[in-house]
């Protein structure tokens, strides 16, 4: 009699486990990533004028925005009005610059180019859709009024901010 | 197809520096200091070319707040990731707005231009 019952109870025991809930969970969480891809590199097209622009012998600086989930997130990015460190400058430093989508991963972020709000040296744009998208920002000082920069090294800071709003 | 693209991927993000600062909407809550509220957050450090990152807060207006942290200059290595506490007084809780980590650039002889990158997190 007590073989027949352990042999019924260790039958069940599978019955039983197959009842108990397993639980999976798993969160979503909203984040942005901004990854650095080109520092970028200022050419010297002529004695007076520093430019990102390729066709000024430049690289433009490149940074890259992952959003998990849209709506979440602003990009502001800031192109320089100063350099960070150059050589002594005795004249004005006319400064221009812009932003503008390089890639996307969803043709809904071509939007991204229409939807900016510029102001400034600065461009705010909501992260409306999920995914990576790539800008570009270009920046050009030039020197007095055609005079030759000082011969030196020269640095200058774009700032790329993701805001949560 | 799917290994050239996974392959293509892994070279593009052999390349890129990223910076992350969770979570996105902290919250407040109450710290072991009568009057003084605290919220963890994390920074993840993938800048290989960043060590040094500045912690602010902000009110909605982008005024700077007074708060405490273990440093407000937090030095992360590559690919480590550091919890940061952040302390402020009670009576500020309905001015902050925001908390933002920033990276810091070391002055040094480049002829790039250098990216800053900023995360700001919103108390709602």
């Amino acid at each position: 009699m007590f073989k027949k019952i352990v042999l019924a109870s260790l039958l069940a025991t599978p019955l039983l486990s197959i009842a108990q809930d397993v639980p999976i969970t798993g969160v979503v969480s909203s984040k942005c990533i901004i990854y650095t891809e080109t520092p970028g590199v200022y050419g010297n097209p002529s004695p007076n004028v520093l430019s990102t622009l390729p066709a000024d012998g430049g690289v433009q600086p490149i940074i890259r925005y992952d959003v998990l989930q849209s709506g979440f997130y602003k990009a502001v990015i800031t192109t320089p009005n100063s350099f960070s460190s150059s050589p002594s400058l005795s004249d004005n430093v006319t400064w221009t610059g812009s932003v503008d989508v390089s890639r996307v991963t969803n043709a809904a972020m071509s939007a991204y180019s229409t939807n900016k709000i510029t102001y400034n040296n600065t461009t705010e744009i909501v992260l409306s859709v999920p995914g990576t998208v790539w800008f570009k920002a270009e920046s050009k000082a030039e020197y007095g009024y055609n005079k030759a920069f000082p011969a030196g090294t020269y640095r200058a800071m774009v700032t790329a901010s993701c805001i949560a709003i | 197809m799917f290994r050239y693209v996974f392959m293509v991927m892994a070279l593009i993000g052999g390349y890129a520096n990223a910076h992350q600062f969770l979570p996105t909407y902290p919250k407040f809550e109450h710290s072991f200091i009568t009057g003084v509220m605290q919220t963890k957050m994390e920074l993840f450090n993938k800048r290989s070319d960043v060590e040094y990152y500045e912690l602010g807060v902000y009110d909605k207006d982008w005024n700077a707040l007074p708060f405490a942290s273990e440093s407000k200059i937090i030095q992360v290595n590559y690919l480590q990731t550091k919890p940061v506490n952040v302390y402020i007084k009670r009576e500020d809780l309905i001015r902050v707005t925001y908390i933002c980590t920033e990276s810091k650039h070391k002055r040094e002889g480049s002829r790039n231009t250098v990216i800053s990158t900023q995360i700001c997190s919103k108390i709602k």
